[in-house]
């Protein structure tokens, strides 16, 4: 009974963030293709798909953790995004570069390589200390 | 227990004196000791405030990140506030390295603050770490939850730093080669010195607050205690 209930508040935040992001995205792709990238100016897709995912896991990680730890607070709503806030910057800074060098006039160079190597040390290192941390964030 | 009290004192007294001491000959040095430096001027000077404060802002950081570990490891109550003290000094500190570094850049650059300038971004990612640490910390009910919450969130922050810095440093068009010692290689023998002498004169700085503010916060906690006994028997 009592890992059931931990297990669900674990769970719980993990789903609303991954929800959010990939819905999020579902939504503005389509939108800004339509907007931006038409006219033959086709982005590598397998780079932007890449890097939507990792930066998808990063957020996803640590969005958990951190809304574990805002869930027990008062005014938790705002908690939340401001514990988030600086962990967020370093993933979106490096995200955001690497998918502008994924549309045509933009040269991704041999920075796309780095970048997503980033990603992945980003997700590796947030996932890795979720793991460790999330016992102690859920411990009743 | 006198004893131990009484040691404590004395470290605190003793740490206090180093600093005093120090400091007094850091800024002598500064002053009146070191050459002018070739492109920057007198103003360069602020160099060797800044650089010790912004050095020990992160070694603050690192100190409260560990004694959150040793925390979560041992479940020693003491190490909560041995954990809080340097993050809220190095608060103090990250505050005092972000106005030295301004008042540097708008007399070096002409401007307050550089947003391409990948240091200072980095910098204020990890600012940013430590004041939303202290919205977590106040808002929680004080206990042993808050103190496990504090000590998740403080070792967080250890990833967060090297993350940061390469983020930073990535998300730059031209991927510039990661300097550490941008004034290492050109620096003479009289401006070194003077750089450790007041490194180290904000090392004992940063301690001697921190035994000051453990003993402050400890006494706290037993006049908390104290009070909740002395009304438990009215009650």
């Amino acid at each position: 009974m009592e890992t059931n209930t931990a297990t669900r508040r674990a769970i719980f935040p993990t789903v609303i963030v991954h929800v959010a992001t990939f819905g999020v995205q579902v939504l503005a792709l389509p939108v800004f293709w339509v907007l931006f990238l038409q006219q033959g100016r086709t982005p590598s897709y397998g780079v932007l798909v890449l890097a939507l995912l990792l930066a998808d896991l990063g957020m996803a990680a640590l969005g958990a953790l951190v809304a574990g730890l805002a869930s027990t607070a008062r005014a938790r709503e705002v908690l939340a995004p401001v514990l988030f806030l600086p962990f967020a910057i370093p993933l979106v800074i490096v995200a955001v570069s690497l998918t502008t060098g994924t549309i045509p006039p933009q040269t991704a160079g041999s920075h796309t390589v780095t970048r997503l190597g980033f990603l992945g040390l980003y997700d590796t290192v947030f996932a890795l200390l979720g793991w460790a941390l999330f016992e102690y964030v859920v411990e009743e | 227990m006198e004893t131990a009290n009484g040691a404590r004192i004395d470290r605190a007294t003793a740490a206090a004196l180093a600093a005093t001491v120090l400091m007094a000959t850091a800024l002598g040095l500064i002053f009146f000791y070191v050459p002018n430096d070739a492109s920057e001027g007198y103003s360069q000077r602020i160099f060797y405030l800044h650089v010790p404060i912004a050095m020990t802002t992160y070694v603050l950081f690192v100190w409260g990140a560990l004694n959150a570990a040793r925390y979560l490891w041992t479940g020693d109550e003491s190490l909560d506030l041995r954990s809080y003290v340097p993050m809220h000094l190095g608060t103090v500190f990250g505050t005092l390295t972000l106005i030295t570094g301004s008042l540097w850049a708008q007399i070096s650059w002409g401007t307050w603050w550089d947003w391409s300038s990948t240091e200072l971004n980095s910098f204020l990612i990890i600012f940013l770490f430590y004041c939303a640490y202290f919205m977590l910390r106040f808002s929680v009910e004080p206990g042993e939850r808050r103190a496990r919450y504090s000590a998740v969130y403080a070792l967080l922050g250890v990833g967060l730093i090297p993350v940061s810095v390469l983020a930073v440093h990535l998300g730059q068009d031209i991927i510039h080669p990661i300097t550490f010692t941008r004034h290492g290689a050109n620096m003479d023998n009289s401006m070194l010195l003077t750089f450790l002498v007041s490194l180290a004169a904000m090392l004992v700085l940063a301690y001697s607050m921190y035994e000051v503010e453990l003993r402050g916060k400890r006494l706290d906690d037993r006049i908390a205690r104290l009070r909740r006994l002395a009304r438990e028997p009215a009650g």
